[in-house]
């Protein structure tokens, strides 16, 4: 290339320019081609998101919350037609935001029923183990991250980005075969519906649940209580004036995990909701130390599997009928 | 953001952009913000920290031009010098400190104190600066702008190469004329380290990081596989890094110094580190093994000896308040001073032994390479206990019980066939490409190559990097 | 001392420090230009030459050294 002192400044930047543009262009193209790939790709969030979108003129019983929820509730098992919203690792920010948006898309919703477990309060996707999940929301449901400093990421509009390499060429490579991709065995009301999930022994006993509640530790922090507060506020102030129903829902757990909860914190939890109910007339049904379930209906120290799920929707379900007809 | 990410390539085109169509002395303005817009993004209040202390050394500098008399030079630069020093030490050991006294008041708030980002680098740039103008090496720098700039300089905020402030600020009187060369080469050698990182580097953690975790279950022959790919691994990583950051430099008109010349091939200790983090040794050179060496010589061999040893235990501490970080710069300490003192008299043996003098020039750099191993090994231990049970568990005979002193366990390695074999491919690619630009010939053969043949070698190299890029790790002397 | 005298001396001393007899040294020579003078060799050199003129000089002095012609100017100033 010809040095700059023969050519004025500006037509040389103008050919350096161009043929970086020139030279780029396949690479775009590709990227671009990947991109459409990636987006045909499903996961958890679209395939929620439409599920909710074709079923919204049915669903008369909302569920939202995280993955006890998402493992633990069978929406066919309720009474009415009832829809399973929750995902896992999902917030106290994301229900809000999510509540916020599906309330008005559904016209026939008289209830939604809240998750509350030991870790809700004092949580955050951002500052948790998966916060690569704020993307989804991003990308599935336009709710967009709670720091501003995270909305300065590749991820927040492209799949490829979010979906990483690894991961992008299995599912590339099943819609080649045209395969269906299964992301999730979500079955049509969203609920998580393994078949033959294999469950690991150790993960009820009491070192498998030290794991968990470890790991739980790790991440909560007292300082996000006063924000997650305002979100739970938030939708029950956007329900009351909608009138439906709102129901707080602790679902069980096994002992070997409750035995290893601070008393005090879940005490101060139970407080609180207690005190959003007694404010916005909703109710809180806590099951988590319910004597109705065994071993073999969990799958780990804290989440429920197929069999127990069955057996805690019916079990909720008698709950909320009976106080109605009280 | 990291150097490794889609947002910051959109921020360098961007500010590439601008930059170009600015004029003349705007360029070193937009330089600026553009370098303070990229510190912004990873600590707002470290950038007010950087800006205080620069314009502090500013100031500073400034007023030792208006006193002439040499003791009163002296009494200024002294306490402005132990002051950078000072802040140094204070950010890098406040954690420290906090650990082992915790029960003291305020020990919480030490504790949260994070070293800011790039402050070995830039305190080092600015107390070099202040030394240069002292020793009347260079004039003082009047221009803030260009005074700012040095030390934020944003592709070598993060983790260098550390310029002289000379050599900068003459480069950036130039920065008026852009070369059209510069921008290509600065792109190609970006690639070039991405390569280094993404597919050399990345590869060869996940080995490195398993024998470090758990020294005593591994045999002889994993260790000491363990060593050579630690040593490929922090090669490849920092020149890679070093290779970035230089490259877009060039793409503002700026050249960096080199870190890095084919270390592995030194032929002795002295050699490897005037070949290995060039920019790092060379400034601890001229600013503490000089002045130090000077100052020590009625001593005769014992001052050179403490010199050169305090100056790698530097090196080592540099790094960070650890005690492997210590002992390795007094290990490298220990290797110098035999090395030094022993030179002369080896020099002579060989020139008088042709045949033992042609073994030499392959079994020099070979032990140099085994010595540099053994110490890289305490560099990346997780405490001395770990490294002294790894090196001796290198031994054949002192490894764990019912493990054979042969043994090569892949799966144990996490790694499999496929992975060693395209990871040494790789590496040996690197290292000719890296050998073959130093040679003019092969460059200029290159660069007269069709362009459909350049611009196919780089879509090649562009896929290799993207097929290999997996969670981006961050940079191991980011840190620093 | 005149400057060719100075020069005469300086370039037996750079001789023997480094053990070549080929140096040859002109005002502008620097450290790159000569092989065998590093970080390492410089001091000795200083010491022999602070030795062979008999003078001693600062740390200062010696750290601004850029080349064997400011050397030599050193060298003068002290033999005045």
């Amino acid at each position: 290339m010809p040095s700059s002192n023969s050519l004025p400044s500006h037509w040389h930047i103008f050919r350096v320019a161009s043929r970086l543009l020139l030279f780029s262009l396949p690479i775009l193209l590709v990227c671009a081609a990947l991109e459409f790939r990636a987006r045909q790709v499903p996961n958890s969030y679209s395939i929620k998101r439409r599920q909710l979108e074709s079923l919204a003129n049915e669903i008369d019983t909302l569920f939202i919350g995280s993955s006890s929820g998402y493992y633990g509730i069978v929406p066919k098992h309720l009474s009415g037609f009832a829809y399973n919203l929750a995902d896992a690792g999902e917030t106290l920010y994301y229900d809000d935001a999510l509540a916020t948006k599906a309330v008005p898309m559904l016209p026939k919703l008289k209830r939604v029923l809240v998750q509350i477990q030991y870790i809700s309060l004092y949580i955050s996707v951002e500052d948790g183990p998966e916060p690569w999940r704020m993307y989804y929301y991003q990308q599935e449901w336009g709710i967009p991250p709670v720091k501003l400093r995270d909305r300065l990421d590749a991820r927040m509009f492209s799949r490829v980005a979010l979906n990483g390499a690894a991961s992008l060429g299995k599912a590339l490579g099943s819609l080649r075969r045209r395969e269906p991709y299964v992301a999730d065995p979500i079955d049509d009301r969203g609920w998580w519906a393994p078949v033959n999930e294999e469950i690991d022994p150790e993960a009820i006993s009491p070192a498998g649940a030290k794991a968990t509640l470890d790991r739980h530790h790790l991440y909560m922090k007292a300082a996000l209580e006063p924000e997650n507060l305002s979100y739970l506020e938030h939708i029950a102030s956007l329900l009351r004036e909608r009138n439906i129903e709102l129901v707080f829902v602790t679902l069980p757990v096994w002992h070997t995990y409750s035995d290893g909860m601070n008393k005090d914190t879940w005490a101060h939890t139970q407080a609180v909701v207690d005190g959003l109910c007694k404010k916005y007339h909703a109710r809180y049904l806590s099951f988590l130390t319910s004597p109705y379930f065994k071993a073999e209906d969990f799958k780990d120290a804290d989440h429920l599997n197929p069999q127990g799920a069955v057996k805690f929707t019916e079990l909720l379900d008698a709950a909320l009928t009976h106080s109605e007809t009280k | 953001m990291s150097f490794l990410s889609l947002e910051f390539a959109a921020f360098l085109a961007l500010g590439a952009l601008v930059f170009q169509l600015a004029r003349g002395p705007w360029r070193r303005l937009v330089l600026l913000l553009l370098s303070y817009a990229f510190y912004l993004t990873w600590n707002p209040r470290q950038a007010v920290l950087l800006l205080g202390i620069t314009a502090a050394v500013y100031y500073t500098a400034r007023s030792l031009e208006k006193i002439s008399s040499a003791r009163g030079r002296l009494g200024f630069i002294l306490p402005a010098v132990a002051g950078l020093l000072l802040v140094l030490v204070f950010f890098k050991c406040a954690g420290l400190f906090a650990r082992y006294f915790p029960a003291r008041r305020g020990g919480d708030a030490l504790a949260d104190i994070v070293a800011p980002i790039g402050l070995s680098y830039y305190l080092f740039k600015l107390m070099g600066y202040l030394l240069d103008v002292y020793w009347e090496k260079i004039p003082v720098q009047r221009n803030f702008v260009s005074m700012a700039l040095y030390p934020a300089f944003f592709p070598q905020i993060l983790s260098g190469p550390i310029q002289r402030a000379g050599d900068f600020f003459t480069q950036l009187e130039k920065i008026g004329n852009p070369r059209s060369e510069d921008i290509v080469t600065g792109l190609r050698r970006i690639l070039f380290g991405m390569f280094k990182k993404v597919v050399v580097a990345d590869h060869l953690s996940a080995m490195v990081d398993a024998v470090h975790a758990n020294p005593a279950g591994y045999s002889p022959l994993e260790l000491l596989f363990g060593g050579y790919c630690f040593a490929f691994q922090i090669y490849s990583d920092f020149s890679g890094v070093t290779d970035i950051a230089i490259g877009i430099g060039l793409l503002f008109g700026i050249k960096g110094p080199e870190n890095f010349n084919m270390p592995f091939f030194a032929r002795n200790i002295q050699e490897f580190w005037r070949r290995w983090h060039i920019s790092l040794t060379c400034w601890l050179t001229d600013y503490l093994f000089m002045p130090l060496r000077f100052s020590l010589r009625r001593f005769g061999t014992a001052g050179l000896s403490a010199a050169i040893f305090v100056t790698m235990v530097a090196v080592g501490i540099w790094h960070g308040p650890r005690m492997t970080y210590a002992v390795f710069g007094a290990l490298n300490g220990f290797y110098m001073v035999v090395s030094a003192l022993t030179l002369k008299k080896r020099n002579d043996y060989f020139q008088k032994r042709p045949l033992l003098a042609r073994l030499r020039a392959y079994a020099g750099p070979l032990l140099t390479f085994h010595l540099m191993v053994v110490a890289l090994i305490l560099f990346r231990a997780n405490s001395l206990p770990s490294a002294w049970l790894y090196i001796t568990h290198i031994i054949p005979g002192f490894q764990s019980a019912g493990i054979s002193a042969l043994r090569f366990d892949r799966a144990l390695l996490h790694t499999r066939q496929i992975a060693l074999l395209l990871a040494g491919i790789s590496y040996a690619a690197m290292e000719s490409v890296n050998w073959a630009s130093r040679q003019n010939v092969w460059a200029a053969r290159f660069d007269s190559a069709p362009w459909f043949v350049r611009w196919t070698a780089y879509y090649v190299v562009i896929l290799i990097i993207a097929c290999s890029a997996q969670e981006t790790r961050t940079f191991i002397y980011a840190q620093f | 001392m005149t400057d060719a005298e100075i020069q005469q001396k300086l370039t037996a001393i750079f001789r023997s420090v480094l053990d070549k007899d080929s140096i040859e040294l002109t005002a502008t020579t620097t450290a790159k230009d000569i092989e065998g003078w590093d970080s390492l060799t410089h001091v000795d050199l200083i010491v022999a030459v602070e030795k062979g003129f008999k003078v001693s000089f600062t740390t200062k002095e010696v750290m601004a050294l850029q080349s064997v012609g400011d050397l030599m100017r050193l060298i003068a100033s002290r033999c005045k």
